[in-house]
C-alpha cells in the first residue's frame, strides 16, 4: 500500500498556517468546501473538549455519596451544558463537517452548489456555540437539561439569562444546520458528475441526502418552540405557562417532534460512514445496497411516528401509549437490517483490522447493546420504571457514543489521510482506540445497573445506599479514562497534521471518487473524473477485470434549476414552521379554549379586504416575472413596484388591525393565551411578508443597475417564496378569521 | 348518536383502508388490465401535469371528513339516509383512486418518477400524521358523542398505522426504482 517513495503532500494553497495573518484571513474568508469542512471538524473538537470538561466535573461530584464538590446550581448548569454542547455543537458539526468536506469529492464536484451559503452555515453555527457559552459570563448557563422542559425553562423558575442564551444559540445553530442541509441536497441532486446516477451514489452520500430531508422536516418544530419560549421569557407571552392558559406539555410535544428525528439525524450519516468503511476493509462489495438505502428512508419516516415514546410518563393514557409502544418496537427492524447488512458484508471477506475498522466493529457491538436497551424502553411499564434513571443515561450514551461518535472517529481515521495528506501514528491510534473503548464501557455499562437500582439522573448527589458508591466510582474512573484518551486523540490529530508520514492518494485501496484526487485535494478537486460505472467506481477503474459489463450512463442534470430547488426546500421547511405555530393556535383554541371569543374581536371583512390585496400581489409578481422573461425590463419593474405596493398595503392594514386590537380591546401578547397565539402566528407571517418585500426591492435595484446579470432563475426563486407567503396567508386567514365566524367557536 | 363504543375508530379504519388500500388496488387493477383508452390516457396526462391536485384529493379527503362540523353532519346524514353511507364510501374511494393515480396509473410513461413518488407519499404522511395528532389530542367537546378512548384510537389509527401504509408505499416505490432497467448503455472501452 504505502511505499517509502510516497511524495510529501502538497498543500492546496501556500501559506495556510494560521500563524501568519494572511493564513488566518484565508481561513476566515474561505468559501472552499474543504476548508469549511475542516473548520466544522475543529469546531467539533473544540466543543468536545468543553463539553467533556463540564461532564468530568459532574462525574467528580458523583464520585462520593453526599458530596459537596459542586453546588446544585452549578451541577444543573454543567450537565445541561454538557448535553446541549455534545448534541448541537459536537456531533452535529462533526457530521456536517464530514458531509461538507466529502460530498462534493464523492460525487465528482468541485464545490458545493452555494459556496457562500456554505460559509454562512458554518459561521452562524460557530457563533451559535459562542453565544451558548457566553451565558457563563452573562450571569449563569442554562440549567433545565438539554431538552429544557417547561415549566422549568420559564422565567418564574429560571430567571437567570441562561435559557435565553440556550434559545438564541440553538436558533443560530439550527439556522446553520437547515441552510447546510438545503445546500447539501441541492449539491447532491444537481452537482453530480453526469455519469453518476442516483443508483450509483456512494452510501454515505445517500444517507446525507436522506438526513438533510429529515433536518428540513424536523428543525422547524424546534425553531418554533424556541421562538415561543423566547416570547414567553422576554415578552411575557403564555405558550408554556399554565397560569396564563398555556400548556407545558406543548413544549414536550414540539421538542420531541424535533428531538426524536434529531436522534436519527445524528446517526443516519454515520450509518453512511460505516457503509463506506465495511466494504473497503472487508474487501467485499457492500451487501444489500438497496436495503441500506431503503432502511435509511424507513428510519427517517418512522422518526415522525414514534416520538411520543419520550412522553410515556406524562399520562397520555393507555391507548396512546399502546400505539406508540408498537411503533417504537418497529424501529428495531430497519436498524437490524442495517446491522445484518454490515455483518454480511464482512462475512467471507478478507478483513483488515485498521483503526477505522476497529471502531466500526466496536460499533456493531456497542450499538446493538444500545439498541436493545432502547427496545426495552418501548415496553411502557419498563419505561415507567426506568425513565429518568441512569438506565436512560446508559442507553443514550451507548447510542450516541457507541453509535454516532464511534462512527465519526472511524470516519476521522479513515479520511484523515485524505484531509491532511498524512497518516496518523498507527500505534498511538490503537492506544487511543483501546483506552477509549475500555473507558466508555467502564463509564456506561455499569450505569445500566445503577439505573435498575433506581438512581435518578440529574440529581446533584445521592445517599450512601448499598452498591451505589462503588458503581459511581467505577463510572467516574471510566470517565477520566475517556477524558485522557480524548487528549490523546487531539495529540494524534495535531501530530498527524504536523509531521505524519505521507499518505499518498489512495492509502486504503478504497472504492469512491475522493481517493482519485491528490491528498490533500487541490483547490479545484478534479480536472477530470474517472468513468462512474457503479457505486464503487474507483475500484472498477483499478480492476477493470472485476467490473465486466459495467457501463457509463449519462444523466441529464439541469443545473440552472438549482435556485428554484433551493427555494422549494426552503419553503418546505418554512411550511412546517408555520404548521407548528398553527397547530399551537388550534391546540390552544380548543384545549382548554380561549378566554375571549375570536369572532367578536376579529373583523374578517376588513381583514379580508387587505388580504385580497396580498393575494393580488401574487398576480402582480407573476406578471413581473413573465415580462422579465420576455426581456421587457421596463414593464417588469412596473409590475414589481405594483407588487411591492400591494404588499406594503397589506402590512399597513395589518398594522392598523394590531393598533385597533391593542388600543380598543387591550389585546396584547401577554394579555392572555389568545393574544399570545394570535400575535405570534400573524406576526411571523408579517415578518415573512417584510422579507419578501426586501427581496423584491433588491430585485428592483439589481434590475436598475445590472439587468444583464439578473437571471430568470433568481426571479423565479423569489417568486416561489412570494407565492408561498401568500398561500400561507390563505390558510391563516381561513383558520383564524373565517372559521370562528362560520363555526361560531374557535377551532 | 354513536352507541357503539368504537364507532368513530371503525369509521376511521374503513376510511383509511378505502383511501390507502382500496383506492391504490383499484388503480393497480386498471393498470394490470392495460386499460389505456384515449379517455384514460387523457386523464392520466392531465393528472401527471397536476399531481399536486391528486395529492390534495387524497389528503384533502382525509382532512375534510374529520373536520368536526363536517363529521357531525355526515354522521347525522348516514343515520337518516342509508344511501348516504354508500355515497360517502364512494367519495372516499374516489379520493383514494385519484391519490394513487400518479403513482400506479395505467399509462406507465405518465407515472411519477419513483423518487418523486417517495416525496409525494412522505409529505402526505406528514399531513396525515398532523390530522391524526389533532384528533388524538382534541378535547372531548370537539367530537360530541364520541368517547375519549374512541376518539384517541381513531386519531392514532390515522397517525401510526396510516403512516406505516405510506412507508410501505415508499419502500415499494424504492424497490421499483432500484430494479428499473437502465436506459441506453454505453459500453466502456477497455482501459
Amino acid at each position: 500500500m504505502i511505499s517509502n517513495t510516497t511524495p510529501a503532500p502538497e498543500q492546496p494553497i501556500p501559506g495556510l498556517g494560521i500563524s501568519s495573518p494572511q493564513g488566518l484571513l484565508q481561513w476566515i474568508s474561505s468559501v472552499d468546501h474543504k476548508q469549511i469542512g475542516i473548520l466544522y471538524l475543529w469546531l467539533s473538537v473544540l466543543f468536545l473538549l468543553l463539553g467533556g470538561a463540564s461532564i468530568l466535573l459532574v462525574r467528580t461530584q458523583l464520585i462520593l455519596p453526599d458530596n459537596h464538590f459542586l453546588a446544585p446550581e452549578a451541577y444543573d448548569q454543567l450537565f445541561t451544558m454538557h448535553g446541549t454542547t455534545m448534541i448541537f455543537f459536537v456531533v452535529t458539526p462533526a457530521i456536517f463537517g464530514f458531509s461538507t468536506y466529502l460530498v462534493p469529492l464523492m460525487i465528482g464536484a468541485n464545490d458545493m452548489a452555494f459556496p457562500r451559503l456554505n460559509a454562512f452555515s458554518f459561521w452562524i453555527t460557530f457563533f451559535g456555540g459562542l453565544l451558548l457559552y457566553f451565558s457563563f459570563l452573562a450571569g449563569g448557563a442554562p440549567d433545565a437539561g438539554w431538552f429544557n422542559y417547561a415549566p422549568l425553562n420559564e422565567y418564574n423558575y429560571s430567571s437567570r439569562p441562561g435559557i435565553g442564551y440556550y434559545c438564541a444559540g440553538l436558533l443560530l445553530g439550527g439556522t446553520g444546520t437547515v441552510s447546510a442541509s438545503i445546500n447539501l441536497i441541492v449539491t447532491i441532486l444537481y452537482n453530480r458528475v453526469p455519469a453518476m446516477g442516483l443508483r450509483r451514489l456512494p452510501l454515505f452520500v445517500w444517507m446525507v441526502l436522506i438526513n438533510s430531508f429529515l433536518v428540513l422536516a424536523s428543525f422547524p418544530a424546534l425553531n418554533a418552540a424556541l421562538a415561543m419560549l423566547l416570547l414567553d421569557r422576554q415578552l411575557h407571552a403564555h405558550f408554556f405557562n399554565m397560569v396564563g392558559g398555556g400548556s407545558s406539555l406543548l413544549w414536550q410535544h414540539l421538542f420531541w417532534l424535533f428531538g426524536h428525528p434529531e436522534v436519527y439525524i445524528l446517526i443516519l450519516p454515520v450509518f453512511g460512514i460505516y457503509s463506506e468503511i465495511f466494504p473497503v476493509f472487508s474487501r467485499r462489495p457492500i451487501y444489500g445496497y438497496g436495503t441500506l438505502v431503503g432502511s435509511g428512508i424507513a428510519i427517517a419516516l418512522l422518526a415522525f411516528g414514534v416520538w411520543v415514546h419520550h412522553m410515556f410518563a406524562t399520562g397520555l393514557g393507555n391507548t396512546v401509549n399502546g400505539f406508540f409502544a408498537a411503533s417504537s418496537l418497529l424501529i428495531g427492524v430497519p436498524t437490524g437490517i442495517k446491522i445484518f447488512n454490515w455483518l454480511a458484508t464482512m462475512h467471507g471477506g478478507s478483513i483488515r483490522f485498521t483503526v477505522p475498522m476497529l471502531f466500526a466493529i466496536a460499533f456493531l457491538i456497542e450499538f446493538t447493546i444500545g439498541g436493545l436497551s432502547g427496545i426495552s424502553f418501548a415496553i411502557v411499564p419498563i419505561d415507567w420504571q426506568l425513565t429518568d434513571t441512569y438506565y436512560v443515561v446508559a442507553h443514550l450514551h451507548f447510542v450516541f457514543i457507541g453509535g454516532s461518535l464511534f462512527g465519526l472517529l472511524a470516519g476521522l481515521f479513515y479520511w484523515l489521510p485524505k484531509i491532511s495528506g498524512r497518516r496518523p501514528d498507527d500505534r498511538l491510534s490503537r492506544w487511543f482506540f483501546w483506552s477509549f473503548v475500555i473507558g466508555f464501557n467502564l463509564t456506561f455499562l455499569i450505569q445500566h445497573a445503577l439505573g435498575a437500582m433506581g438512581m435518578p439522573r440529574r440529581v446533584y448527589t445521592y445517599p450512601d445506599l448499598p452498591g451505589w458508591a462503588i458503581c459511581n466510582q467505577l463510572s467516574t474512573i471510566g470517565g477520566y479514562v475517556m477524558g485522557a484518551s480524548v487528549i490523546l486523540l487531539v495529540f494524534i490529530i495535531v501530530k498527524c497534521v504536523r509531521s505524519g508520514a505521507p499518505a499518498g492518494n489512495d492509502p486504503w485501496d478504497a472504492n469512491t471518487l475522493e481517493w482519485t484526487t491528490a491528498s490533500p485535494p487541490p483547490l479545484r478537486n478534479f480536472t477530470s473524473v474517472i468513468p462512474v460505472t457503479s457505486e464503487r467506481a474507483f475500484r472498477d477503474f483499478k480492476r477493470p477485470e472485476d467490473a465486466a459489463g459495467a457501463s457509463v450512463q449519462r444523466q441529464m442534470i439541469r443545473r440552472s434549476e438549482r435556485n428554484a430547488a433551493m427555494m422549494w426546500l426552503l419553503i418546505g421547511t418554512e411550511a412546517i414552521f408555520f404548521l407548528s405555530l398553527l397547530m399551537a393556535y388550534v391546540y390552544f383554541g380548543s384545549n382548554p379554549g380561549f378566554t375571549v371569543t375570536p369572532s367578536a374581536l376579529l373583523n374578517w371583512r376588513s381583514t379580508g379586504i387587505f388580504s385580497v390585496l396580498l393575494w393580488a400581489s401574487s398576480f402582480g409578481y407573476w406578471r413581473a416575472e413573465q415580462r422579465f422573461r420576455l426581456k421587457n425590463t421596463q414593464l417588469s419593474q412596473m409590475w414589481l413596484r405594483v407588487t411591492i405596493g400591494l404588499a406594503l398595503a397589506f402590512l399597513a392594514g395589518q398594522a392598523k388591525e394590531y393598533y385597533h386590537l391593542v388600543h380598543e380591546h387591550h389585546l396584547t401578547l401577554s394579555s392572555g393565551i389568545f393574544g399570545t397565539a394570535f400575535f405570534t402566528l400573524t406576526g411571523f407571517h408579517g415578518l415573512h411578508v417584510l422579507v419578501g418585500v426586501l427581496l423584491m426591492v433588491l430585485l428592483l435595484v439589481r434590475m436598475n443597475s445590472k439587468p444583464a446579470v439578473l437571471s430568470p432563475q433568481v426571479m423565479r426563486a423569489v417568486g416561489i417564496y412570494w407565492h408561498f407567503v401568500d398561500a400561507v396567508w390563505v390558510v391563516i386567514f381561513s383558520v383564524v378569521y373565517v372559521a370562528p365566524h362560520v363555526l361560531k367557536t374557535a377551532i | 348518536m354513536m352507541e357503539n363504543e368504537y364507532g368513530f375508530s371503525i369509521h376511521m379504519a374503513i376510511g383509511i383502508v378505502e383511501i390507502l388500500v382500496a383506492g391504490p388496488l383499484v388503480v393497480r387493477m386498471l393498470a394490470m388490465r392495460r386499460l389505456r383508452t384515449p379517455l384514460v390516457r387523457r386523464l392520466s396526462k392531465w393528472i401527471a401535469g397536476n399531481a399536486w391536485l391528486a395529492w390534495l384529493a387524497g389528503t384533502g379527503t382525509m382532512w375534510f371528513w374529520h373536520i368536526p362540523a363536517v363529521h357531525h353532519w355526515a354522521m347525522g346524514m348516514s343515520e337518516r339516509h342509508i344511501w348516504w353511507m354508500a355515497v360517502q364510501q364512494l367519495l372516499l374511494l374516489m379520493g383514494g383512486i385519484l391519490f394513487s393515480w400518479p403513482l400506479l396509473g395505467p399509462c406507465r410513461g405518465l407515472r411519477m418518477h419513483p423518487l418523486a413518488g417517495i416525496i409525494y407519499l412522505a409529505t402526505a404522511c406528514i399531513s396525515c400524521s398532523l390530522m391524526g395528532l389533532l384528533i388524538t389530542f382534541a378535547p372531548p367537546e370537539v367530537y360530541p358523542g364520541v368517547s375519549p378512548r374512541d376518539r384517541e384510537t381513531a386519531g392514532l389509527i390515522m397517525w401510526v398505522p396510516g403512516c406505516l401504509i405510506y412507508l410501505t408505499g415508499c419502500l415499494l416505490l424504492l424497490r421499483q426504482w432500484l430494479h428499473r432497467q437502465d436506459r441506453p448503455r454505453i459500453v466502456l472501452p477497455k482501459i
